[in-house]
């Protein structure tokens, strides 16, 4: 279980560049939930993820994972119980390393490694076991370097190796919006084939409106550093894009509702002037 | 393809060279849909230069005569080749596509003027007006019932249970049911020949409708109304003339003024939105306490939802209108308009897919019904006008459509 316990975060604070990315955001996580955050540009849906991930030190708030206090642990201690796939797919993977090589290294993270052979012959036989559940092809071609992939098949590879070890917590930061959108719709579906399967707590940072209905079980959508709607349960089997859309919209026209247009319309609508 | 269009004073003639086939088929529907969108309801095709019609191409045509017989018009093809006439021969659909080999049309088009205006009728620059007279039965009883005081608290049982039945048409703050809901769910509504729709205060995006068939009458608790009891006098039609803006709702209301010589009116307005520049319920009216000081910047923000640009351009909206040229009698509230001192207008508008509306004398009852069978209602929004220098969204306008209208007055029994 995730639990986030007022959290905020202010980049630059005191200067003219000050942004309150965090402001008071409180969300708890049960285990096995697959959740999709969205929000506009600036919302701090990546922050908060990169929060949870231990990317920087919030301001204020708690942040607790399976049962650990981990707001005070840096980022290479919450490795260890988090999963992480990035937007971009030539992040979190070496290029010039093999396929193999790359997936040993992922199901030694967070464990001592020795200076022994990582690749037995019985280790590459179930690393291709696993691969081939992806439907790529790619348990033929364990020794080719992992750069040589297309995006999509180097994302499905990360998505992969971050769940190899079943984290605690799987964090994929828009993983599929740098794809074409054949392998973008392929990464969603495996996504979704891998968290049901292995019952993952899952928080996804993502802009596709269509993913957010489609994949998680909670939808969760920020706007100015907090959250403004979360939809679970009974409320979220009935969420559509249009629904989506048009909460965005409300936020939108939220933020366009300034005193001018109050001291315009609310005379109109029987309320006293309120310069009078 | 190519398509060209030329008006006649009865007809539009589409003259279309080459091939209609799948290619081209949805070409040519985007090129009726759009002339019948302008007003033209007698279209014309002329085929002699049609080398191919494909099933799809067929499709099209037909489609083309469904649409333009839903609003009373007609579509011929005429001087269709050999090839054409074969195809539709076979096919069976040579008499249902009124086809003949030639015209005997008057061949000189007509340059767009405008008919003059009918006798006693009104007339703005910019549109072409017709006007229609409907009843001669007394003006339309109006009354305000609710009497809500803006802001304040309201009690689930001072909100009456009211009829919204065939002969009148109503807007305010209401919903279906009981108490609870009457703090949760109370929202802005329109009714209309019996049909209503409303868009419950608890966040709702999408309007929901009521519609009276048979012994099935809508009824509604009300926290505030403004409702007209009767016939209306007149239907007023108007579309731009070329290069022709849009109308304005004030400028409608004023031919609804000028066409019942009364100073105070109800009407609907069933016409194609250029933009509408209104405000609806973020939270419901329901929940507001003593001390709650919603009607203050930014508080007023959680409880209403302004629309922030004009909005639902090229849609259909159905509109109900009270407007009154003096102040309204005591004991009745309608807000003044702001861009028209001494006028007082409280508009309601349900917002539809745009679907096309006959030309000429239209049944307020029988459309109303029509297009609450049709797709559901997208929006309800209180019109309002956004006159603020530089930033402002101006006033909701309308392209074309109709205007039923009828002298208003609010007797005092219903004062009372």
């Amino acid at each position: 279980m995730l639990e986030v316990r007022s959290l905020s975060k202010t980049f630059f604070p005191g200067t003219p560049n000050e942004v309150r990315a965090l402001c008071d955001v409180g969300l708890t996580l049960a285990d096995g939930c697959f959740a999709a955050i969205i929000g506009t540009n600036g919302s701090g849906k990546s922050t908060l993820l990169n929060a949870v991930a231990g990317t920087f030190q919030p301001d204020a708030g708690t942040l607790s994972l399976a049962g650990h206090a981990i707001t005070g642990w840096p980022e290479h201690r919450r490795a260890s119980l988090v999963g992480r796939v990035f937007q971009n797919p030539f992040a979190g993977t070496a290029a010039e390393m093999s396929i193999a090589e790359n997936i040993v290294l992922a199901t030694r993270r967070g464990q001592p490694r020795g200076l022994g052979f990582a690749l037995s012959r019985q280790v590459r036989n179930e690393l291709a076991d696993r691969i081939r559940t992806l439907k790529m092809g790619l348990e033929d071609r364990l020794e080719n370097p992992i750069g040589t992939l297309s995006g999509g098949q180097r994302q499905a590879l990360t998505l992969l190796m971050a769940t190899w070890l079943r984290p605690k917590l799987l964090l994929l930061d828009e993983h599929t919006a740098a794809l074409d959108p054949k392998s973008a719709a392929q990464v969603a579906v495996l996504t979704k084939e891998i968290v049901t399967r292995e019952k993952l707590t899952t928080l996804m940072v993502t802009h596709s409106m269509q993913q957010a209905v489609q994949l998680p079980d909670r939808i969760i959508m920020m706007h100015r550093g907090r959250i403004v709607e979360d939809y679970e349960g009974e409320r979220r089997s009935r969420v559509r894009t249009d629904d989506l859309m048009h909460a965005f919209d409300r936020m939108r026209r939220r933020d366009l509702f300034d005193a001018t247009v109050a001291s315009t319309i609310l005379p109109q609508l029987g309320a006293p002037h309120p310069c009078q | 393809m190519k398509l060209t269009t030329t008006a006649y004073p009865d007809r539009l003639e589409i003259t279309a060279e080459g091939r209609l086939d799948a290619a081209w088929a949805e070409h040519f529907l985007e090129a009726t849909r759009r002339a019948v969108r302008e007003g033209h309801h007698q279209l014309c095709l002329d085929a002699s230069g049609l080398s191919y019609l494909s099933s799809a191409g067929l499709r099209s045509l037909l489609l083309t005569h469904r649409e333009v017989t839903a609003v009373r018009g007609s579509f011929r093809i005429v001087r269709a080749s050999d090839f054409v006439v074969q195809t539709l021969r076979t096919s069976g659909f040579d008499s249902l596509l009124a086809l003949s080999a030639g015209a005997a049309e008057p061949e000189k088009p007509v340059t767009p003027a405008s008919p003059a205006p009918a006798p006693g009728g009104w007339s703005i620059a910019g549109a072409e007006v017709e006007t229609i007279p409907l009843d001669t039965a007394p003006p339309m009883r109006g009354a305000h019932l609710g009497r809500w005081a803006a802001w304040s608290p309201i009690a689930p049982g001072a909100c009456p249970d009211i009829e919204l039945g065939a002969t009148q048409v109503a807007l305010g703050l209401g919903t279906p049911g009981e108490d609870v809901d009457i703090r949760e769910r109370l929202g802005d509504f329109i009714s209309v020949a019996g049909c209503t729709a409303f868009l419950p205060g608890d966040g709702s995006e999408a309007p929901d409708y009521l519609v009276g068939t048979g012994q099935y009458v809508p009824r509604l608790r009300i926290a505030d109304a403004l409702r007209a009891t009767g016939a209306f006098s007149h239907l007023l039609r108007f579309h731009p003339r070329e290069a022709g803006a849009p109308l304005t709702l004030d400028q409608v209301l004023e031919g609804a003024f000028a066409t019942t010589r009364s100073a105070g009116v109800a009407a609907v307005i069933l016409a194609e939105i250029e933009g509408l520049v209104g405000v609806s319920w973020a939270r419901s009216p329901g929940l507001l306490t003593a001390d709650t000081r919603a009607a203050e910047f930014p508080a007023v923000r959680e409880w209403l939802s302004f629309c922030g640009e004009r909005v639902h351009g090229g849609a259909l909206a159905l509109v109900v209108v009270f407007a009154s040229t003096q102040p309204p009698p005591k004991g009745v509230a309608i807000p003044p308009l702001p861009s028209r001192p001494g006028w007082h207008v409280h508009a309601h508008a349900a917002v539809f897919p745009y679907r096309p509306l006959p030309n000429g004398k239209l049944d307020l009852a029988v459309t109303v019904q029509q297009l609450f069978a049709g797709a559901a209602p997208q929006a309800l929004l209180h019109l309002v006008e956004d006159d603020r220098p530089a930033l402002g969204l101006g006033h909701s306008a309308f392209i074309r459509g109709a205007c039923w209208c009828a002298p208003l007055q609010f007797s005092s029994e219903d004062l009372s």
